[in-house]
């Protein structure tokens, strides 16, 4: 599956992205995750975001005071995030073959993009590349558990019906459980590699329904991480 | 696309320099202008105020 398309499913859906990650349960759902990559990562300093969307994690960062540059593949993304942060730098680029100098970053952030990757592992080491010595990366993405492997399923049968809702269509991604990630992580040279399952209550659902997912979420995540389908993995450049 | 960036960009393909081109400019930044690398012979766009530094068979893929 090319890139292109992934690209030009997100410029189509750049003007409405945010009514699923800035309003109500979205909201919620993508803070969830910004505050556990920011868990894994300094506060302050100069950070990278890999499939930056429209800033809305960039946006959190520098509300705690830390710098940062965003970088998305698709234009229109790009656009609406430069609208919503006019104080950080952003680019259009792939996170695979990265346009920065070595050692430049503090911190590498990536909240639901690294399933999209044709090649994670050059991801990974473009990533350390890039960093500082000591410099951290947090990662947060979809994974693979008994709920998730049936994504790409209903992602290709709503890609037929014609049902072009935002991220839903079949970019051939891939789903990493914890384990295969820590690999992928240790791989490229990061130490000090951990994961962690999260999410419960995930957008979609109903209000109702939402709610009492959200408030069983910390149970299910400390004690029955399996049925959580997100899974956050960290690691640290020596 | 504020000046301070060419601080950090290179070319992603060869990791070398980047020469910068600039065609509009607003007190704040670049608006439309051009990063080329001379020695892998490409132009990345900066339209907008976006640079694009897609490399280029990820461009056309």
């Amino acid at each position: 599956m090319s890139r292109a398309k992934v690209q030009a499913h997100y410029n189509e859906v750049a003007e409405v992205y945010d009514q699923r990650y800035d309003l109500r349960q979205g909201r919620l759902y993508h803070q969830h995750l910004s505050r556990l990559v920011l868990d894994r990562l300094p506060n302050r300093g100069f950070l990278l975001d890999l499939g930056c969307g429209t800033g809305l994690f960039i946006d959190h960062y520098h509300t705690l005071g830390g710098c940062a540059v965003g970088l998305d593949i698709s234009p229109g993304m790009v656009g609406m995030a430069r609208l919503r942060c006019p104080e950080s730098e952003f680019l259009v680029g792939t996170a695979d073959v990265l346009p920065f100098d070595d050692e430049i970053f503090d911190s590498v952030a990536s909240l639901l993009a690294f399933t999209y990757l044709h090649d994670p592992e050059a991801m990974l080491r473009e990533s350390y590349r890039i960093l500082k010595p000591g410099g951290r990366i947090a990662i947060c993405a979809l994974s693979w558990n008994m709920l998730t492997w049936m994504v790409p399923f209903f992602y290709r049968l709503g890609e037929r019906l014609g049902y072009n809702k935002i991220g839903m269509g079949d970019f051939g991604e891939h789903y990493y459980t914890g384990e295969e990630m820590e690999k992928m992580f240790s791989e490229a040279g990061f130490v000090d590699v951990s994961s962690a399952r999260c999410s419960f209550a995930h957008y979609t659902l109903s209000p109702r329904l939402f709610g009492i997912a959200q408030r069983c979420e910390p149970f299910i995540e400390a004690h029955i991480p399996y049925l959580a389908f997100n899974v956050c993995v960290s690691g640290k450049k020596e | 696309m504020k000046r301070w960036l060419m601080d950090i960009l290179c070319c992603p393909v060869c990791k070398g320099d980047i020469v910068l081109t600039v065609t509009e400019e607003n007190e704040e930044e670049i608006i439309e202008g051009t990063l080329r690398c001379d020695a892998c012979q490409v132009n990345y766009p900066i339209h907008e105020g976006i640079p694009n530094l897609l490399p280029p068979e990820s461009a056309s893929e």
